[in-house]
């Protein structure tokens, strides 16, 4: 897998079987799901809850994975591991490179839901 | 690639969904909707019937309620996580026996080894392929329906083995109520008749044995007394034991013979009660006692005999060899005479009081019987046999019986002084 | 109980070794078929080392001798201890199933 690409979306795609119906489905599932879990994780740091702000990294993550984002995964598993560790200073640019990386993923999934997949 | 392409299914699943086998159940337990919607979006396009649970909590309900036939279950999970829920799974005992995936992004050794004390089957990455999904899945549904055919043969064993045991106490109540029955044909100690003692004891080897005796009146000057002894052991022998007894009954002799002379009742018997296929037969000692005179006709089939014991003289064997009935259909019975006073004793007996062998396997034999016997005609005639039972058990060092153990004694008071003043 | 086969000229000897009793009757009996399915003639029980015959291996040996009898076979009994003697004379065994001191005489019983 492409380590720096915003969505790998022939992967993405084989996850589901080939089924870009299901897909889709996943995606907007998926861009409920992200935007709830980045705040969880936001609102973890800024309390400075170790264990939320690893669960709620953790939980974001599984779901990155299924949309085969990689640099938006890196990221994200980076900052499960701070959040474990308790290093909120370290923590809270990758938090913020996380934000900026799942809005990129965001976009491209809207392309895809909005104007199908390129062929 | 082509993305309309179908991909390829590299294996189907071995419970496919179909009339004949209802597909295998799988729940899968995850918190995080996304993973939980498309894993379970895999597995139903696998063929598999797919419950899903967003926690360990409710998983743990959906488990005893559906019975699954595989928990796949995430690691990482609020409320309950995935060590807690298998922990929770094998204490359950309806449960205890699920197969169990863990699905995790962990590999590390350790963890997976902790997974495995826990009580994890298996683990699946959330990154495995399709593949390894497969893979994993048919493995976990393969030990899931072994377990279960397992468990069901245990279960059939078990109720098997309840079923055998209820019909054994049935049996063992019917052998009581049996054994009940035919002790209730044997004859009431005391006396028969005036003029005459009677005592007994009687140790089966089972509980119900198959020697049998009788002492009665055939009329009023006449005693009848027999001992049989079946060979072989069992609830059959007994039950042809009991057969013969009702034959020897003093209205059925008397009906079908005209009398109860010893030979006449043997031969009588003799033609009814022929060697069995598997070479059962009996031994049979009958005795008529005048009252009047105490002359006493006696006749024996095989059997070790009855022992005469007076006062004044030393006791001696009432027997003449001859076939046990059954062995020669034509055989003839001869009748044999002796008189007896007042006080002497009879005493009939079965082999089992005496073929009893001690530890080192010496037999206790006719002679120690008979001198025990002997050494006995001080005390009461009911204490004489106890002696004797006693003295066999001393002998064998153990308190049951090998064989049937019998022993009858009957004493003569002086009937012909009471016949003579009434 | 253990029983040895021996096959002679005249017939087969049965060397009986131990009780012949109720629990012994299998093994028994199936010496005697396997005695009887080889077509023998005259078969020969030696109880030299038999110490106790219950009522059920008389049984068992009245049975075998009309048995054989049937099939004009014959069945002879060797050398039994003072004790199963005693046991035998009582049920008139002798009359039915002849004893032999000397296997010679037994082997001669069937030829002669």
């Amino acid at each position: 897998m492409d380590k720096t690409a915003v969505l790998d979306l022939s992967e993405a795609l084989n996850r589901a079987d080939g089924d870009q119906d299901f897909f889709v489905t996943l995606a907007t599932l998926f861009l409920q799901e992200s935007s709830k879990d980045a705040a969880a994780v936001r609102a973890a740091l800024e309390r400075q809850d170790r264990t939320g702000l690893a669960a709620a990294a953790h939980k974001l993550k599984g779901s990155v994975m299924e949309m085969c984002a990689p640099r938006l995964f890196e990221c994200t598993k980076r900052l499960e591991e701070l959040g474990q560790q308790g290093k909120f200073a370290e923590a809270s640019p990758v938090c913020a490179d996380v934000e900026t990386r799942l809005a990129e993923v965001h976009v491209a999934l809207r392309d895809v839901i909005a104007g199908g997949f390129p062929s | 690639m082509s993305s309309h392409a179908m991909p390829h299914i590299g294996q189907v699943p071995d419970s496919s969904p179909g009339i004949e086998t209802p597909a295998a159940t799988i729940l899968l337990i995850e918190d995080e909707p996304v993973t939980r919607t498309s894993m379970a979006a895999r597995l139903t396009r696998l063929g598999y019937r797919v419950l899903e649970a967003e926690n360990g909590c409710v998983g743990l309900e959906v488990a005893r309620r559906e019975r699954p036939d595989l928990l796949i279950v995430d690691w990482m999970m609020p409320e309950m996580d995935g060590l807690t829920f298998c922990d929770a799974i094998r204490r359950d005992p309806q449960l205890k026996s699920s197969q169990i995936l863990l699905m995790t992004a962990h590999d590390a050794p350790a963890q997976i080894a902790e997974g495995l004390v826990r009580g994890a089957d298996d683990f699946l990455s959330k990154s495995s392929s399709k593949q390894e999904i497969i893979a994993r899945v048919l493995a976990g549904l393969r030990t899931s329906r072994l377990v279960r055919k397992l468990e069901t043969t245990g279960e059939e064993l078990k109720s098997s083995m309840l079923l055998l045991e209820k019909k054994q106490a049935e049996t063992e109540a019917d052998l009581q109520t049996a054994a009940a029955f035919v002790q209730s044909l044997l004859p009431l100690p005391g006396s028969p008749v005036h003029g005459i003692t009677l005592a007994w004891e009687y140790q089966p080897s089972l509980t119900l044995g198959g020697d049998l005796f009788d002492v009665m009146t055939i009329d009023a000057d006449h005693l009848g007394l027999y001992i049989l002894d079946a060979s072989g052991h069992g609830v059959a022998a007994a039950l042809r034991s009991a057969s013969l007894m009702t034959f020897l009954r003093a209205e059925n002799m008397l009906q079908l013979l005209g009398s109860y002379d010893p030979a006449t009742v043997l031969f009588e018997a003799n033609r009814r009660f022929p060697l069995s296929a598997d070479g059962d037969y009996f031994t049979l000692w009958v005795g008529q006692l005048h009252l009047p005179t105490g002359s006493l006709s006696y006749a024996s089939a095989g059997h070790p005999g009855a022992l005469l014991s007076s006062a004044e003289d030393p006791s001696r064997w009432l027997t003449t060899a001859s076939f046990p009935l059954g062995f020669d259909p034509s055989a003839r019975f001869t009748c044999d005479r002796v008189s007896l006073k007042p006080a002497d004793r009879l005493f009939l007996l079965s082999d089992g009081i005496y073929e009893v062998p001690s530890p080192s396997g010496e037999l206790w034999g006719r002679d120690r019987f008979r001198e025990t016997i002997d050494a006995g005609k001080q005390t009461s005639l009911s204490a004489t046999i106890a002696s004797c039972f006693a003295a066999a058990r001393g002998w064998q060092q153990a308190q049951h019986f090998p064989d049937d153990a019998a022993v009858v004694g009957i004493e003569l008071t002086d009937c012909r002084e009471d016949t003579s003043n009434g | 109980m253990q029983i040895k086969e021996r096959i002679v000229p005249q017939g087969i000897i049965l060397d009986v070794v131990g009780d012949l009793t109720y629990a012994h009757r299998a093994v028994f009996k199936a010496a005697v078929e396997k005695a009887k399915q080889a077509g023998c003639r005259h078969l020969i029980v030696n109880l030299e080392q038999v110490r106790f015959v219950d009522s059920a291996g008389l049984g068992l040996l009245v049975l075998v001798s009309q048995n054989f009898k049937l099939h004009q076979a014959q069945i002879s009994m060797l050398k039994p201890q003072s004790y199963v003697r005693e046991i035998m004379s009582l049920a008139n065994i002798p009359k039915m199933i002849p004893i032999y001191e000397r296997e010679e005489d037994a082997l001669m019983a069937r030829a002669a």
